[in-house]
């Protein structure tokens, strides 16, 4: 009689899992599109992670990745539905809510801005406040690179200075201007620009606008109101493996790079660890959660950005991100 | 395996085993101890560095607050805020800059093991002066060292500068004046190259020993041993750390961040946010352990090879008596039995050799013996194979156990196959009975023979005569059986079966057409010789002498061939109306044939003798026939003498001999051969009248009687008829 018992309960048990199974792959995954802000590279290292080591596809979600660019715009991407999320700005967000767009971050990847303003280490520019009589280039023409002027001229306003002292010339990627020394001051990124000018062996100076008050995020996920309204499950989710998968990356920053490397345009190991290595402290800046978001620092920036004219209109700041996802997230874990 | 090698294996197995196990847990007991010591050493290393860690961390925090509660600091410092309010350009306002520096923030720099001291303006976080120059005029109004320093002395655990490219740890502390007023924020960076020094110290005691910090997202605090600038820029994710970052403290074996095996102490600090690990290498920590490993396993090898060495010796005294042995045995094998061992050790293999010595002595004895029943069997192989028949010797089961090769050639079948077979086998099914039965009396009366066919393989059959006989050979009852083949002998006896009967045939006709035609010759005979003499009578007187004379020779010729006949008749009769044998005495009948010749022995004057005579199984009328003849032969055969017979028998053996002696003419012996014949005479009709029959008579009754008969004479000297009966 025991034996028959314990027979029907490892039966009952083995429909039981076999059942569990069948639902589990009955469960067709939620395709999500992803807009990245620019062409595949480490910047964007920890969704590959969780995208290689089926953090998605645990969550029940299916990723497709699309690549930014040269005038591709990233909000637009979303508000149009083409992708469900997207990797942008800050200022984006920001930009777009006052024009009425319905769009939200949900959390901020990089939350030190990797804006950066560089001057050779022998011109004696150490602070923004050298840059009177200076020629700097702090930007050009829309996309990704409006950054550095916001940024440029937010410090300017902050610390008073006389912007009819400061030549102001385009930014130009290739820094050869700069590096001719026709250029006193350049904009770039510590992720991208930094590097290259330092792989050129050049000794720098930098001044980052974050030192003076002017504290931007950088890299933030966004979605619409309405998927928040109708999928806020799907929103926790997809939330839930990106930020798993920053944290392995993070966490072993060469494996992310292997991993990178299968998606990357620039397929030079090289070049991807040292992005790597440069946007781990923005990433990762030894407070706080992975994507974690202080209203104070949206606030800053809304501010100067309505300070610049940027925004037209007026409205709530905390209508341009939610907490939500990131509380779901992390709940009660403390580390 | 031979002997010694395998003697030498086992004493070194012997002596490895138990070392190898004492080894073994020695070892391990060692290593325990060792673990159990080295982990002991890296925890307390581990309470060390932490102790030390927090107290240079108060002490930073101490000698901060002591600087931010001197009052000339706070005097100094609202002047030169004023002034910085004023935003006078005033050199004397930088001077004043610099004498704060010099003389209360840089003194602090090495006392608090800072790297940077430094004032902030407490509205916005403003560095207003700074012991780094560069720093003066950058905004900390958002780290949390500045919003919580403006409320009590506060440490920001290790965070990565951005500006400074480096990881940084500072504290805090408020600066208020003498109504308690926060007047300013006193900072202090953290030399973390220090906090790396202080962790580090103690670890030259270790060739491996490393201790280092890593924060929560696995990345080095402080620098460790085998990196360089690890320090915020690389991350370790080795057990250890991964433990630690789960809030466990404790000590394991695991690889570190550069895959090497390592002991390690690992311990989250949850004020400071950091794991604590104090690691050692493996090798290093066991390296000790290893030693005394390489020492007992040569201690265990030296041992085991001396046992090896030993039990080599000792097996070689066990085993050169054993090879001598093995030697003499081989010699022995090959036929030198006057080989001795002779060893003169007393121990079991003396003995053994002595035994064995003995042992050749007997082998020797008893292999003369068996080369003499080798040569005897060699002979009777020879003997059974050179029988012209076919031999086979067999059990009581009838099973075959030995055969000659006659039998092969005779049954053709192999001798394997003849091995498996009994003596049933060899007959056809309606003999095999005869043949079981016959074998079954030459076991049980010793000897019986049988005619049997015997079978060959090809189912020809081949006539034998077989007789058995039964043999004894040990307690075992064998029968040997002889076959002779008989075929010629059969074919033979077929042919003179076939033979006779044709012979008996043609006698019988003979006789037949004897008899018929001398009786029928009898009648017309008749007729001539009674019509002529009816003749004679009637005709008496009227017949000249002529005619009468002519008559005569008619009747004459016609009595004789009567005389012919008859005589013809007599010689048939003695076949075909013979009577059967009786006992009689010869004497008598010999008695009755002189009384039928009364006549002619009373005329001749004749004596006749006679000694005695035996009885004799015969056909009586036909004996006294034959004494007739041969006493007739010998009165008228006489010569000028009268004539004298003498009758006798002698036994000789299976047979009587009779004798018929006379002293008459005699016979010429080269006329042997004609005087037993028919109507052969030797003598005119006129000399001595008579047919001719009486002697042919003689022969054939005494042939019907199984004898012979025979004569001897000299011609004129008279002669003897002998004749012989069966007794």
């Amino acid at each position: 009689m025991r034996r028959i018992a314990c027979l029907f309960w490892i039966v009952a048990l083995l429909i039981t899992v076999v059942a569990c199974e069948r639902q589990q792959e009955k469960r067709a995954l939620d395709e999500v599109t992803v807009q990245l802000k620019w062409v595949h590279q480490a910047q964007f290292a920890g969704m590959y992670v969780a995208q290689e080591k089926g953090y998605y596809n645990q969550e029940g979600i299916q990723v497709n990745f699309l690549e930014g660019g040269q005038g591709i715009d990233n909000a637009q991407a979303v508000i149009s539905g083409r992708a469900q999320f997207a990797v942008t700005t800050p200022e984006d967000v920001l930009i777009s809510r006052s024009r009425g767009a319905p769009l939200q971050a949900i959390a901020a990847i990089y939350r030190r801005s990797a804006v950066v303003f560089q001057a050779m280490a022998d011109s004696h520019i150490t602070r923004p406040q050298d840059f009177p009589g200076k020629t700097v280039a702090p930007g050009g023409e829309g996309g990704a690179v409006r950054d550095f002027e916001f940024q440029f001229y937010a410090l300017v306003r902050k610390l008073g200075l006389d912007l009819s002292k400061i030549k102001v010339v385009p930014y130009d990627s290739k820094y050869t201007a700069f590096i001719k020394g026709d250029v006193d001051v350049t904009a770039a990124f510590s992720t991208g620009g930094l590097i290259f000018l330092r792989q050129e062996g050049l000794k720098l100076n930098l001044i980052w606008p974050s030192d003076y008050g002017i504290h931007f995020y950088s890299d933030t996920l966004v979605t619409t109101d309405e998927t928040i309204k109708e999928k806020s499950g799907l929103v926790t989710r997809f939330l839930r493996a990106t930020l798993k998968g920053w944290q392995d990356a993070i966490q072993n920053y060469e494996e992310a790079v292997a991993i990178t490397l299968k998606y990357a345009r620039v397929k030079d190991p090289q070049f991807q660890t040292a992005m790597m290595e440069s946007l781990l402290p923005l990433v990762h800046t030894g407070e706080d959660h992975i994507g974690w978001m202080k209203p104070e620092v949206w606030q800053g920036m809304y501010d100067i950005l309505l300070e610049e004219k940027i925004l037209n209109t007026p409205f709530e700041v905390n209508q341009a991100y939610t907490m939500r996802f990131l509380e779901d997230v992390y709940g009660g874990v403390t580390k | 395996m031979k002997l010694a090698p395998r003697l030498t294996l086992i004493f070194f197995l012997i002596a490895i085993v138990p070392l190898v196990i004492v080894g073994v847990a020695t070892y391990e007991i060692s290593r325990q101890t060792l673990l159990r010591q080295t982990m002991n050493h890296l925890i307390s290393t581990n309470i060390l560095k932490e102790a030390e860690l927090n107290r240079w961390i108060e002490d930073g925090k101490k000698h901060l607050e002591r600087l931010a509660g001197r009052p000339l600091l706070r005097e100094r410092f609202a002047s030169v805020m004023q002034a910085d309010a004023d935003n006078s350009a005033d050199p004397a306002h930088e001077k004043d800059h610099q004498q704060i520096v010099a003389d209360h923030l840089a003194p602090y720099l090495a006392t608090g093991g800072f790297l940077e001291v430094f004032i902030l303006r407490p509205g916005d976080g403003l560095i207003s002066i700074s012991t780094d120059a560069a720093q003066e005029g950058k905004y900390q109004e958002n780290q949390p060292y500045f919003v919580e320093g403006r409320k009590g002395t506060y440490v920001q655990n290790v965070t990565y500068s951005q500006s400074l490219e480096q990881g940084v740890m500072t504290v805090a502390t408020p600066i208020r004046d003498r109504q308690g007023n926060l007047i300013a924020v006193l900072g202090g960076r953290f030399d973390l190259g220090e906090l790396t020094r202080i962790i580090e110290q103690g670890r030259g005691l270790n060739q491996t020993e490393d201790t280092y910090l890593a924060n929560k997202f696995n990345f080095f605090v402080t620098e460790s041993r085998f990196g360089k600038s690890f320090a915020l820029k690389k991350t370790v994710n080795s057990e250890g750390v991964i433990a630690a970052l789960r809030g466990n403290d404790g000590i394991g074996l695991y690889l570190d961040y550069r895959g090497v095996p390592v002991i390690g102490a690992y311990n989250w600090l949850p004020n400071r946010e950091l794991c604590l690990i104090t690691e050692i290498e493996q090798s290093e920590a066991f390296a000790p352990i290893v030693r005394m490993g390489w020492v007992v396993i040569g201690i265990a090898l030296a041992i085991a090879l001396a046992a090896a060495l030993i039990a080599f010796l000792f097996a070689r005294t066990i085993t050169r008596p054993v090879q001598q042995l093995v030697e003499g045995a081989g010699e022995i094998g090959r036929g030198n039995l006057d080989c001795k061992v002779s060893l003169s050790t007393g121990d079991e293999i003396g003995e053994l050799s002595r035994a064995f010595d003995c042992m050749t002595t007997e082998l020797k004895t008893t292999t003369v013996s068996r080369d003499e029943l080798a040569r005897e069997k060699d002979f009777s192989d020879s003997v059974i194979n050179t029988l012209p028949g076919v031999f086979t010797l067999f059990d009581e089961e009838r099973r075959c156990i030995r055969w000659n090769r006659n039998l092969e050639q005779f049954t053709e079948h192999s001798a394997e196959e003849m091995s498996r077979m009994t003596l049933r086998d060899f007959f056809s099914q309606e003999e095999q009975k005869l043949v079981a039965e016959t074998i079954e009396q030459a076991f049980i009366e010793g000897e019986a023979s049988v005619e049997a066919n015997l079978l060959t393989k090809s189912r020809r059959s081949i006539p034998l005569y077989l007789t058995g006989m039964r043999i004894k050979i040990g307690d075992r009852n064998l029968l040997a059986g002889v076959g002779m083949d008989i075929t010629e002998r059969r074919r033979a006896e077929d042919q003179l079966k076939k033979a006779l009967v044709d012979l008996e045939r043609s006698n019988k006709e003979l006789e037949q057409f004897a008899f018929v035609a001398s009786h029928d010759l009898q009648e017309p005979l008749r007729m001539v010789s009674s019509y002529t003499q009816l003749l004679a009578e009637r005709y008496e007187g009227q017949l000249d002498e002529k005619a009468k004379k002519y008559i005569a020779y008619a009747v004459d010729g016609a009595v004789r061939m009567q005389r012919l006949i008859n005589d013809l008749l007599t010689y048939s009769r003695v076949a075909t109306r013979g009577q059967s044998l009786e006992t009689a005495d010869s004497h008598a009948l010999l008695g009755e044939a002189i009384r039928n010749l009364g006549a002619a022995i009373d005329e001749s004057q004749a004596l006749i003798t006679t000694d005695d005579l035996p009885t004799v199984h015969v056909d009586p009328a036909q004996l006294v026939l034959v004494f007739q003849n041969l006493l007739s032969n010998a009165i008228k055969f006489r010569g000028e003498d009268f004539p004298r017979v003498h009758v006798s028998a002698s036994d000789a053996g299976r047979e009587w001999a009779f004798a018929v002696t006379d002293n008459g003419i005699g016979i010429d012996p080269q006329y042997a051969d004609r005087i037993f014949v028919i109507f052969q005479r030797l003598h005119t009709r006129l000399e001595y009248p008579g047919t001719g029959i009486g002697l042919a008579v003689c022969k054939r009754i005494v042939e019907r009687h199984g004898g012979r008969i025979w004569f001897d004479s000299e011609f004129g000297k008279g002669s003897s008829f002998f004749f012989s009966l069966p007794k």
